[in-house]
């Protein structure tokens, strides 16, 4: 029995240690996943080297324009930092749901004897850990460029001094807000609804700096037009907010800085406001915390909002006693007969139709359908700027048709990596089923091609056409890019099944963890050469129709037989081996 | 008298034979020539310390796993050359119930029943019938992931009869079960058994389980049968006439653990 009143300080340290220890150690991991990280690292430095130099030739150009340049860096300081704030509640928000009440290890923890002042400590330390360290990669560089353009030595130590509260602040209102949610909304369904609502946030959140259209820098009028707007704001981003804190307290380390008497108190305010949110978080741990887990525990109640959304929709969930059955003739709800009715039958249709009830069901799935949209209007919206390259005369429009169906087979992979390539693996722990059934392995590839493929097609063809229609193409070349947009999402969708049944991470909990795996690499890259070399057999016909030299048609008839070819190798060889890779497989 | 001495000796044609069954992982043999035939309409108990190789030969005959060598039948089709035609005849209950969380209890049966081929009614009426059955008929349009432990194993249960399998697998079936829902798995068990000509294996721990419900029993021991028959034809075979299957479980894996020993001291020397 172990002894802790004596030595209470002492047991929390032990267990503050261990159970930091247990979570945020170095793992050992098998040799696939060690080279994926280091991929991941070597990429990630890459960016964050651009980023530092983007950053400085961008500031110096802003420090040096006359008179407000410093006043321009310090507003710009003021605005990176607000952002940095923002984005770090949102993902704070995120983790801290992960954290503290969705972790697989807190039904032990929860039993176990540890205070709530330690488990409290343990699981923010980890909590800012896993929502700040990506930030803070890719924030630290611009920050570090403000210090080399408009700083002084003493410019480092002032961002060292602020960043760790800045850090504080948004994880204790983000686990804060998260344990008042959860314990107010109807328990599971509360983490579907805070993931949705974050994904849409950080949606909005991206698609306002896309609009912002950043690459306007780059022309000596965009940067004109910035400048005014960024100088036109006379007050400051808020007075109240800890980034305005904190970018006074840097600013004020700046070359030629006056000198303010308030940083002393806006230091101040950084390092209590962060111990005040700290210790708001703690106490709201200790009050409401142990009923909001228990609510995540009470699985019955997820239902509840169905049912009021069937009885709203006049469409009541069926009564006991009846199994209701999708296909032609069920009376399964509207969009799922609709399916099922062009679905063939077999293990085809029973798999679209659990895919697909999985797909809407599941929060941070359809989020990511919401990111798939924000994708495809953001590919569309920057490609009314080539039309202007093209009418310039900088780049042929034949060349910028070839860039477009170029562009498109790359987003299809993207999609496609990121819907298909999980499919098998999502399977998981599932798998004993399916391969129990009497199925063959090669048909449940089959289904999950046949599941995704429509949806793929759909994709690919909206992004050929409009992008087509964009660049004033005429119909023959827009049939040559649609056609070509067919085959890339046939070729590239089976290359992501196949290569999902024969490099699958079983263990992975979320699809989105599976496309971000060593095979979703291998496959990305398969994929994006099975597009490139369909969009290959393209380049000579549409070479021909632009320029009207397409009077024979045995080019057409080669170009389009090699791409035919093409495409049915990519369906058949990654299938095949897939299937012969899930025949072997042994759970 | 237990079940199993009342049933010792009902046989009929066989419904699943191993002969020569064995699965190697590297050197390490996990089952190692196991032969076995089970009559049909039988329930046979499946026993085993702990690693024995229990749970890798019932995998073995669902398809899960691929054996290194030897023979498995189902209703006579060899599983290596039509292992959709077994597969067919097969229902499986694993150790541990993993399903779709966001289908509810009634969407998981139409999958599995789609996936085995089923027409939609027939799926609803036999969905129905074993939802009723296992005391689940409240909560087929509830989502799974607000089942507890017992009822994904009851729903899963429900899965494995949909199709009306004539050899039915079952891996510690009574983990997480109630009273109620044990009593009520024995009293299918005997059932399906008795009324349908089910065969039933059920890998299990709890001999009680057993001497009630079982026809015969075989004991797996690193990875060999050590002892396989009726209840009563084991005990004669190991002179043990009225012991209790706890006593005589205990008695057959120690002597094989001597055996063992032996054999390595034996082949150290």
């Amino acid at each position: 029995m172990p002894e802790p009143v004596g030595h209470l300080a002492g047991q929390r340290a032990v267990w503050l240690k261990s159970l930091l220890w247990a979570k945020l150690r170095p793992e050992r991991r098998p040799l696939a996943q060690k080279l994926t990280r280091l991929v991941f690292i070597v990429f990630g430095l890459a960016i964050a080297t651009g980023i530092y130099f983007t950053a400085t030739w961008f500031l110096d150009l802003a420090y040096h324009v006359e008179v407000i340049g410093p006043l321009l860096c310090q507003r710009l300081l003021d605005m990176l930092l607000l952002v940095l704030l923002s984005v770090l509640l949102l993902s704070n928000i995120v983790t801290s749901l992960s954290s503290f009440f969705l972790a697989k290890d807190l039904e032990l923890l929860m039993a176990a004897p540890v205070p709530p002042r330690v488990l409290f400590g343990a699981r923010f330390a980890e909590q800012v850990v896993h929502s700040s360290w990506m930030v803070l990669a890719f924030g630290a560089p611009v920050l570090l460029a403000f210090a080399q353009v408009a700083g002084t030595p003493k410019s480092m130590l002032a961002i060292l001094v602020t960043i760790p509260p800045l850090l504080v602040i948004p994880a204790a209102l983000g686990a804060a807000l998260t344990m008042m949610l959860v314990s107010s909304l109807p328990a599971a369904r509360a983490r579907d609804l805070v993931v949705a609502l974050l994904f849409v946030g950080f949606i909005v959140l991206y698609l306002m700096l896309r609009l912002i259209e950043p690459e306007r820098f780059l022309n000596p009028e965009g940067f004109a037009s910035m400048v005014s707007f960024i100088a036109s704001f006379s007050s400051p981003t808020g007075s109240y907010l800890p980034s305005h804190w904190a970018a006074a307290v840097i600013a004020d380390t700046f070359r030629g800085a006056p000198g303010g008497r308030q940083v002393p108190l806006m230091l101040a305010a950084l390092w209590t406001g962060a111990g005040a949110c700290y210790a708001l978080a703690g106490l709201l741990f200790r009050g409401v915390y142990a009923r909001a887990y228990s609510r995540t525990q009470q699985g019955r109640k997820v239902a509840r909002l169905s049912r009021i959304w069937a009885r709203l929709r006049g469409r009541p969930l069926p009564a006991d006693g009846e199994i209701r059955t999708p296909g032609r003739h069920g009376a399964e709800s509207d969009w799922l007969r609709i399916v099922g009715a062009f679905a063939p039958r077999g293990a085809v249709r029973e798999f679209l139709i659990k895919d697909l009830k999985l797909l809407v069901r599941d929060a941070s799935q359809w989020s990511q359908l919401v990111l798939l949209a924000a994708l495809v209007f953001v590919y569309l919206y920057n490609f009314r700027h080539f039309r202007q390259l093209g009418d310039s005369g900088i780049v042929g429009p034949l060349a910028l048709f070839l860039v477009g169906l170029g562009l498109s087979g790359f987003v299809t992979t993207a999609v496609s990596v990121r819907f298909a390539y999980p499919l098998i693996s999502i399977e998981g722990r599932m798998l004993w089923l399916l391969i129990t059934a009497p199925i063959k392995p090669r048909q449940i590839l089959r289904a999950k091609w046949g599941s995704v493929l429509p949806a793929l097609v759909i994709v690919a063809e909206v992004m050929s056409l409009a992008s087509s229609w964009i660049l004033g193409q005429p119909p023959s070349m827009m049939i040559l890019g649609a056609t070509v947009a067919l085959l890339t999402a046939l070729g590239v969708s089976a290359v992501s099944i196949g290569v999902g049944a024969l490099m699958p991470e079983y263990r992975a909990e979320s699809a989105a963890k599976v496309a971000a795996s060593f095979g979703g690499l291998v496959c990305m890259s398969m994929a994006m050469v099975t597009a490139l070399a369909i969009v290959a057999w393209a380049v000579y016909p549409a070479y021909l129709l632009h320029y009207g030299k397409a009077t024979r048609a045995l080019p057409f008839v080669l170009a389009g037989g090699g791409a035919l070819l093409t495409t049915a190798l990519a369906v058949w060889l990654p299938l095949w081996l897939g299937g012969r890779a899930l025949d072997r497989f042994e759970l | 008298m237990s079940k199993v001495s009342e049933q010792a000796g009902k046989a009929g044609d066989c419904v699943l034979r191993l002969s020569g069954l064995r699965k190697v992982y590297g050197k390490f043999p996990a089952v190692d020539g196991v032969d076995l035939e089970m009559p049909r309409g039988q329930v046979y108990g499946f026993l085993g310390p702990n690693g024995a190789g229990k749970t890798t030969t019932l995998r073995m005959v669902t398809g899960l796993i691929q054996p290194s060598a030897g023979r498995i039948e189902v209703c006579g089709i060899d599983t290596a050359r039509d292992p959709l035609g077994a597969k067919q005849r097969i229902g499986f209950l694993g150790d541990r119930p993993f399903l779709y969380e966001k289908l509810t209890g009634h969407e998981f049966l139409r999958f599995v029943g789609g996936l085995w081929g089923m027409r939609s009614a027939a799926i609803a009426e036999r969905g129905q019938h074993w939802l009723e059955r296992f005391d689940l008929q409240g909560w087929g349009g509830e989502p799974l992931e607000s089942y507890s432990h017992g009822m994904r194993q009851r729903l899963l249960l429900c899965a494995a009869l949909l199709h009306d399998p004539q050899l039915l697998i079952m891996d510690e079936p009574m983990v997480g079960l109630d009273p109620r829902g044990a009593l009520r798995l024995k009293e299918v068990v005997r059932e399906l058994a008795d009324e349908h000509g089910v065969s039933v294996v059920l890998s299990t721990h709890t001999l009680d389980l057993v001497e009630q419900v079982c026809d015969g029993l075989a004991i797996i021991d690193r990875g060999k049968v050590v002892a396989s028959g009726p209840l009563v034809e084991v005990q004669r075979a190991h002179q043990a006439e009225g012991m209790r299957l706890e006593e005589l479980f205990l008695r057959i894996t120690e002597r094989a653990q001597r055996q063992a020993d032996e054999k390595v001291v034996a082949s150290d020397a």
